[in-house]
């Protein structure tokens, strides 16, 4: 299954990874100019009506918005740190990017954020600074290093199932005929002509390219909301997740190039999320074999896992010298 | 269960890619929807790994990721998306749309004569973008539409007022091609879905948005 087993340090590395997505991203966002927009364009929304009126107008003035981004930016730097008090920070952290997100939608949600918002509270609220951060401090829950591995889980459950949702969707709703009338010609010319940051025209390019055979995006469409529909599968199928990570890539280059929508973050999130990488036993286990204790130690935790040793340890049968003979425990 | 679950999974997926959901209303297409989604939670909820690891967290933790993946569920089957943001529905292009697309497309006019397309999404971020083009067809169409002469005049200015504070934005956030803006072109335009797909605008107004208007 995936993230059967996680580490301290791939949720440190993780919560770094996350919190530097949003600090890019919020650095990129003037949004203290949406300040000048009248405020019939800038709506509350979602959680945001939890704000009272006159706080809200607060926050959208352009000290209040300015000071939300640099709050947000803020609360990033130190999450990623992962410095004392780092659950109220990465909370605080959280509602403050999600209330900016919300100032951006003026009036009309958009979906691109929003794994990375789910991540952001499940990081929060999950151990990610037992390891990788500046107050390191041992787990406090558990001996088998469950909290790391539901984080991950979780946050890989939230993100798969946004595609799976909108797939579910399409097929409830406009299927077949979505497919293969002339729906994605439409969206892909609209889209073409949208007043957005891009302004890229293949889109349009390529429809006039294809003349009389614009029924291969169809067929595009149609495979691509089927891989969508299955995207839960990616916890029962290593070279499923793999190929996943692939598809989702260019699914959304594709998207970026023909229709100028752009989902960047989800395209990170996928590696991040869909590959079981584990930066400690990347850099140390491969040279480590047979630790004996440690709760929480990612090198007992690889130790006991057969498939973990042998795969990244090839030569653990030839004997105690195997290896490079780097031990980081008998380093230090 | 897993089983049972997968098959009904599999036979409604293969239903609705066939179409034979098709003559139902819509609102019964909801419906379709839960019966797609229910089999999946179900699944996951049955595996023996995912009920070991939940039932290994702290209560703390555990209620945590069940009312979370609760109001993720939930917000997709509601759909309620200016309420219950972040939990929002997630459907796009779901619906069939082969009549042109229509976008109101905006030309800026510097003082000196010379113009270029301004893109009000492009002024600060790409994710304002369809909320502007949204805001932009609503009120174009009531100022295109409306028999009301002083309902079109508000919708004229609502356009007048947001173009205006949009190019204040532009300039203040030194959009390119950089330099003042004097006047915004509005036009609305939609594509013909023939070969070479044109699009064909008609002028809707002459907006003067300079700082001295």
């Amino acid at each position: 299954m995936l993230h059967a087993s996680v580490s301290a340090q791939k949720l440190g590395v993780m919560r770094i990874a996350v919190f530097a997505l949003v600090f890019a991203h919020v650095l990129s966002v003037p949004i203290e100019h949406l300040s000048q927009l009248p405020s019939t364009l800038h709506p509350r929304m979602g959680l945001l009506h939890l704000l009272p009126e006159p706080a809200w107008e607060h926050l959208r003035s352009i000290t209040g918005l300015r000071f939300l981004r640099l709050a947000v930016l803020a609360g990033a730097v130190l999450s990623m740190l992962g410095t004392r008090g780092y659950r109220i920070i990465a909370l605080t952290t959280g509602i403050g990017w999600l209330a900016f997100e919300g100032s951006l939608y003026l009036g009309s949600a958009s979906h691109r954020q929003l794994a990375t918002i789910y991540c952001v509270f499940i990081l929060a609220v999950f151990p990610a600074t037992d390891a990788v951060s500046v107050s390191a401090r041992r787990r406090s829950e558990g001996t088998d290093g469950t909290p790391y591995v539901a984080a991950m889980q979780l946050m890989a459950f939230c993100f798969l199932f946004t595609y799976t949702a909108t797939a579910f969707y399409r097929f409830a709703h406009g299927s077949p005929d979505i497919f293969w009338d002339d729906t994605l010609v439409t969206h892909i010319i609209g889209n073409s002509g949208r007043n957005g940051s891009f302004g890229l025209t293949y889109g349009a390019q390529l429809v006039r390219a294809l003349g009389p055979y614009t029924f291969i995006l169809g067929g595009l469409f149609f495979l691509g909301s089927i891989l969508e529909a299955l995207a839960l599968l990616c916890f029962f199928s290593r070279w499923f997740r793999l190929a996943y990570v692939g598809f989702i890539v260019s699914f959304h280059t594709f998207n970026l190039l023909t229709m100028n929508i752009e989902f960047t973050l989800n395209c990170f999130l996928a590696i991040l999320l869909l590959i079981e990488w584990d930066p400690w036993k990347t850099l140390f286990i491969q040279t480590r074999r047979g630790a004996q204790e440690g709760v929480g130690d990612p090198l007992a935790l690889a130790s006991s896992d057969p498939s973990i040793q042998t795969r990244l340890d090839p030569g653990a049968e030839a004997g105690p010298d195997s290896g490079c003979g780097f031990d980081p425990r008998t380093s230090r | 269960m897993v089983r049972r679950a997968a098959i009904v999974w599999l036979v409604v997926l293969v239903l609705t890619a066939i179409g034979v959901h098709r003559p139902l209303p819509d609102s019964l297409k909801y419906g379709v929807e839960l019966l797609l989604l229910a089999p999946v939670l179900v699944m996951f909820a049955s595996h023996s790994e995912v009920r070991a690891t939940l039932a290994r967290l702290s209560r703390g933790r555990r209620r945590f990721a069940l009312v979370f993946l609760a109001m993720l569920v939930l917000g997709n089957v509601l759909k309620q998306h200016r309420a219950l943001l972040p939990f929002m529905g997630w459907g796009m292009f779901g619906r069939s749309a082969s009549r042109g697309p229509r976008m109101v497309i905006y030309t800026a006019v510097r003082p000196d004569g010379s113009s270029f397309r301004f893109m009000p999404g492009a002024v600060v971020s790409d994710t304002v973008a369809s909320s502007i083009d949204r805001f932009s067809k609503e009120t174009v169409t009531a100022i295109l539409e409306a028999r009301d002469p002083a309902e079109r005049e508000r919708a004229s200015t609502k356009l007048s007022t947001a173009l205006y504070r949009l190019a204040r934005i532009h300039e203040d956030a030194g959009g390119r091609p950089a330099g003042p803006i004097e006047r915004v072109q509005a036009s609305n335009c939609l594509a013909r879905m023939t070969p070479p797909y044109p699009w064909q605008c008609e002028p809707v107004g002459d907006y003067p948005v300079g700082r001295t208007r």
